[in-house]
Order: structure tokens, then C-alpha cells, then sequence
């Protein structure tokens, strides 16, 4: 690892974990809490001091690893993003790297849900794995069109094909579908059944103390990574007169971040039943549509 | 250096499928073999291949965390193999001996290199390993678990002769591929069939279904 590597996972880390506090603030002063800046500071020191509870006979090595797995699999999957120049890891396969990073959120639910040994938490596992059926393929289908618009898995390369023009302008569908699958990925707001009210919680409904924390924080990053996806994938990187191109790349994050957390908490709960038709009959279809219409715009 | 660890990971996870004693610790044990595996794909410039496979596997164990359950409502009665399985992913393959292996940059006597051999080593072990789970086990789930540890040693060895021996043409990428294809579909049709046979007769474990049997 080279130097620039290193400081570039540096300011990855310090940008993920300053974006999700924000997100988390943001989130707490729409809720109506009051003093809503400090709010999540002090949910985490009021959780750091809890005591840890336990359930009857749980499987501590699976909670323990789908716990840590939620923010380790955020902060993999942002490696491929570029923030300022270039990525942490500049792969070919960026594009799949981050569908494949994101896909190990479902393992890190189950395990926490299935591990606890409690069945709220378990419903909320398994509603997840329900979720991630239903936006998996058109999410998929998403990515492919921006890969096939740009003739490159590099993200790098995506972000190098919207100089002319943003694939948000000519990949609509591609980027709603995208940013519902956003919401999804992050069980958050409408799809955030998995952690629900009326599953007393869900998944992390046993955890407690640091448990609770890192889970929590883990979910916010996701938020974050999944929101700062949509900067390189759709909204040209950082494109943009004046700013530099890190400048650009936070404005559009924190942009994206802000309207999936206002819609987090304005939208109501979807029921992934009717989630699962609507994706399979409605936005398989849509997609694979945009991607035709796509690969007949690139059609050399 | 990188290789042994994976294939020592690889194997313990693939040993682990039937000795430890809580079937979604054995689904994850089994995943962690078949990642292992997809990370030794990234080592021979397999990159998109090796990322698929993760992505694929991930889901798939999920898809088969949830199939568990359904017919194993006692999570820790399925797995009661003994510990025999083989666990030597890292006896040497005589490194430099034929030109097959690329691996003679490498410092003498530092670390074995990554040899052909290693790889079918590996994929040998892995191979013996799912075919002992595919042959004691008597629940279905688990025995698919063995057949998905074979499928596994046929990706690292289908990867490894595409790098070592025809790396100028794709036929070993789509080879891997092929094998991939064909570990979600046995998913897809042996979940199909433990569907039915459960839902008509109550039955989960393969004695209970030897009508056939000539």
C-alpha cells in the first residue's frame, strides 16, 4: 500500500464516519428530538454504559459476526467509490465488488436475527432475505445499464463517460430504481419492515450496549455508502464548475444522503409482499427496457 | 503465502460443514469454504469471476439458510458427522519440478509458491471432503452441502488450469462459470424436489425416499 492508498483509506474512513453521524443527526432532528446535533452522540454514550443483556443460549460467535460484519461490509463496499480523484481500491470489477459487498448485508442480518436466538428478531432476518429477493434483480438490472452505458465495470470508467452528460439524464429509470433499491439495501424508511415497530424492532431487537452501537452505526454507514454510490454511478462523480472534484462528490452525497433520510422519515412502511410483485412485474420489466434503450444509444 | 491461508481456510471451513453441530453454523462454515475459494480465484487475475462467485454464494447460502429451516425445525439435528474429513491443505506440491508452474520467481525458501499443483491439491481435498458429506449424510440439505463442497474443488481447479495451463483463451472463465450456473441450479431444482416429496409425504431425509432404489 502506497502512501496515497493509505491516506485515501484514511479520509474514506473519517468522510464515512462523519457523513453517517450527519445522517444520524439529521434523521433524530426530523424525528422532533430535540438538540438533534448531539442526539446521536449521546444515544452512543448512553449505549456504551449499558449493560449487556443476554437472550436464553444464543450463538454469540454468529451474532458477534453478523454485528461486525453490517459496518465492515459498508466500508468494503465504499472502497470502489472514488471521493476525490481515485478510490481505495481502483478494480476493474468496482461495479460488482460493490453488488457483492452489498449482498453480504443479507448474511449480516440473518446471522445477528437467526443468532439470538429470539423470534422477533428472526422474523426481521427473514424479512430481510424477502426484501433482498425482491430488489436484488432490478437493482442488478440498474447497475448493468450504467455498466453497459459506460462500456466499463471500472467506476472510474463510469465516472469518465458522464462528462458529456450525466447517466441520470438519460438512465431515469435506471437511478429511481437504483435509489428505491438504495432504501432497500439499507432497510431504511419505507423498507425498514426487517427492523419494523410491529416486530418490536426486528433484528436488533435482543442486541444491546456496544452490539446495538456497532450495528447501528453499521446501518447508518450503509445508508451513507449506498447514498455516495449514487455520486459516480449517476450524478457524474465530481463534476462541476468552480469546486474541486472532492468538493463536488460531498455536495451530491450529503445531496442524495438528505433526500433518502427525509424519505425515511416522510414515506410510510411498505409491505414487502406487495414490494416483491411490484419489483418482479413492474420494475424487472422497466429496467430491462432502460437497458435496451441503453445498449442501443452505445451500439457502436 | 496468501494461497495456503485461503486453502487452509478453505478446507476447515469445508470440514467444519459436518462437524459442527448447528446447521446455520454449517451453512456459514460452508460459505466461508466457498469465499475462500473465491478469493483464491482473485490471486490467478480471475477478478471478475472470483467477485461473481462471492456475490453469488452469498445469496445462494442465504436462499439455503432459509430452505434449513423450513425442513430442519430442530437446527442442530442434522449435523452429526464425524470428524474425518481431511484437513491438509497444506502439505507442499514439490514446487519447481515441471514448467507448468509459474510460481519460480518467487525467492527459494521463503514461501511455497502457488502452484498448479497447489490448486489441485486444494480442490482434491475439498472434493473428498464434499464427497464424504454427500455420501454419509442422511438429510437432504446437508447432503446438498456436500455436493455444493464438489462443485467448489470444480471452480478452484477449473480457475487454476485456465491460469496455468490455456490462460490465452476464456473456455476456463466460462468453465467456472458453467460450474457456478450449476450449483445454483442444483439449489434451485434439489429445493424443488425436497419441496414436493416433503409437502406430500412429510419426508426430509434421503432412507425415507429409496422408492426408486432398483
Amino acid at each position: 500500500m502506497d502512501e496515497g492508498t493509505g491516506a485515501a483509506a484514511v479520509s474514506l474512513v473519517v468522510s464515512l464516519a462523519v457523513l453517517a453521524y450527519g445522517a444520524a443527526a439529521l434523521d433524530a432532528g426530523l424525528g422532533g428530538a430535540r438538540g438533534a446535533a448531539g442526539a446521536p452522540l449521546r444515544e452512543a454514550a448512553r449505549l456504551l454504559v449499558q449493560g449487556r443483556r443476554r437472550t436464553l443460549v444464543p450463538d454469540t460467535l454468529l451474532v458477534r459476526t453478523g454485528t461486525v460484519l453490517l459496518p465492515l461490509a459498508a466500508l468494503l463496499a465504499a472502497t470502489v467509490l472514488p471521493a476525490g480523484d481515485r478510490p481505495v481500491l481502483d478494480s476493474g470489477v468496482g461495479i460488482v465488488w460493490f453488488n457483492a459487498m452489498e449482498v453480504c448485508v443479507w448474511g449480516a442480518l440473518w446471522l445477528v436475527g437467526w443468532g439470538v436466538n429470539s423470534v422477533y428478531p428472526l422474523i426481521g432476518g427473514y424479512r430481510f432475505l424477502a426484501q433482498g429477493l425482491s430488489y436484488e434483480l432490478p437493482h442488478m438490472f440498474a447497475l448493468i445499464t450504467v455498466a453497459l452505458g459506460a462500456g466499463s465495470l471500472r467506476i472510474a470508467d463510469v465516472v469518465a463517460a458522464q462528462r458529456e452528460v450525466w447517466f441520470v439524464v438519460w438512465m431515469p429509470v435506471a437511478f429511481v430504481v437504483y435509489l428505491v433499491s438504495a432504501l432497500a439495501m439499507a432497510f431504511w424508511g419505507p423498507m425498514g419492515e426487517p427492523v419494523g415497530r410491529n416486530v418490536a424492532g426486528g433484528v436488533p431487537a435482543e442486541l444491546s450496549g456496544a452490539d446495538r452501537l456497532v450495528f447501528a452505526a453499521g446501518r447508518y454507514a450503509l445508508l451513507v455508502v449506498v447514498a455516495a454510490a449514487a455520486v459516480p454511478l449517476f450524478l457524474g462523480g465530481g463534476a462541476g464548475p468552480v469546486l474541486p472534484g472532492w468538493a463536488w462528490t460531498a455536495v451530491k452525497t450529503v445531496a442524495v444522503l438528505g433526500g433518502l433520510v427525509l424519505v425515511g422519515q416522510r414515506v410510510p412502511a411498505v409491505r414487502m409482499d406487495r414490494f416483491t410483485e411490484f419489483a418482479w412485474v413492474v420494475l424487472i420489466p422497466l429496467t430491462l427496457l432502460q437497458t435496451l434503450v441503453v445498449a442501443i444509444v452505445v451500439l457502436p | 503465502m496468501g494461497f495456503w491461508t485461503l486453502a487452509v481456510l478453505a478446507v476447515a471451513g469445508g470440514a467444519a460443514v459436518f462437524v459442527v453441530n448447528s446447521m446455520a453454523r454449517a451453512t456459514f462454515a460452508l460459505l466461508t469454504s466457498l469465499l475462500a475459494v473465491a478469493g483464491t480465484l482473485l490471486l490467478v487475475d480471475l477478478g471478475y469471476v472470483g467477485v461473481l462467485v462471492v456475490l453469488m454464494m452469498v445469496m445462494e447460502m442465504l436462499v439455503m439458510a432459509v430452505f434449513m429451516i423450513m425442513y430442519m425445525m430442530n437446527p442442530a439435528a442434522g449435523a452429526h458427522g464425524a470428524e474425518d474429513a481431511g484437513d491438509d491443505g497444506d502439505r507442499d506440491g514439490h514446487p519447481g519440478d515441471d514448467d507448468l508452474h509459474r510460481g519460480a520467481r518467487h525467492p527459494p525458501g521463503t514461501v511455497r509458491p502457488m502452484t498448479l499443483q497447489s490448486f489441485l491439491l486444494l480442490a482434491a481435498a475439498l472434493f473428498s471432503i464434499g464427497l464424504y458429506g454427500a455420501l454419509s449424510q442422511q438429510s437432504i440439505v446437508m447432503l446438498m452441502m456436500g455436493l455444493e463442497l464438489m462443485i467448489n474443488a470444480l471452480i478452484a481447479a477449473g480457475g487454476a488450469f485456465w491460469y496455468y495451463v490455456a490462460p490465452h483463451n476464456a473456455d476456463g472463465q466460462v468453465l467456472v462459470l458453467v460450474a457456478v450456473t450449476v450449483m445454483a441450479l442444483e439449489m434451485a431444482m434439489g429445493f424443488a424436489v425436497t419441496t414436493a416429496i416433503f409437502r406430500a409425504r412429510d419426508v426430509d431425509l434421503t432412507d425415507e425416499a429409496g422408492d426408486l432404489k432398483g
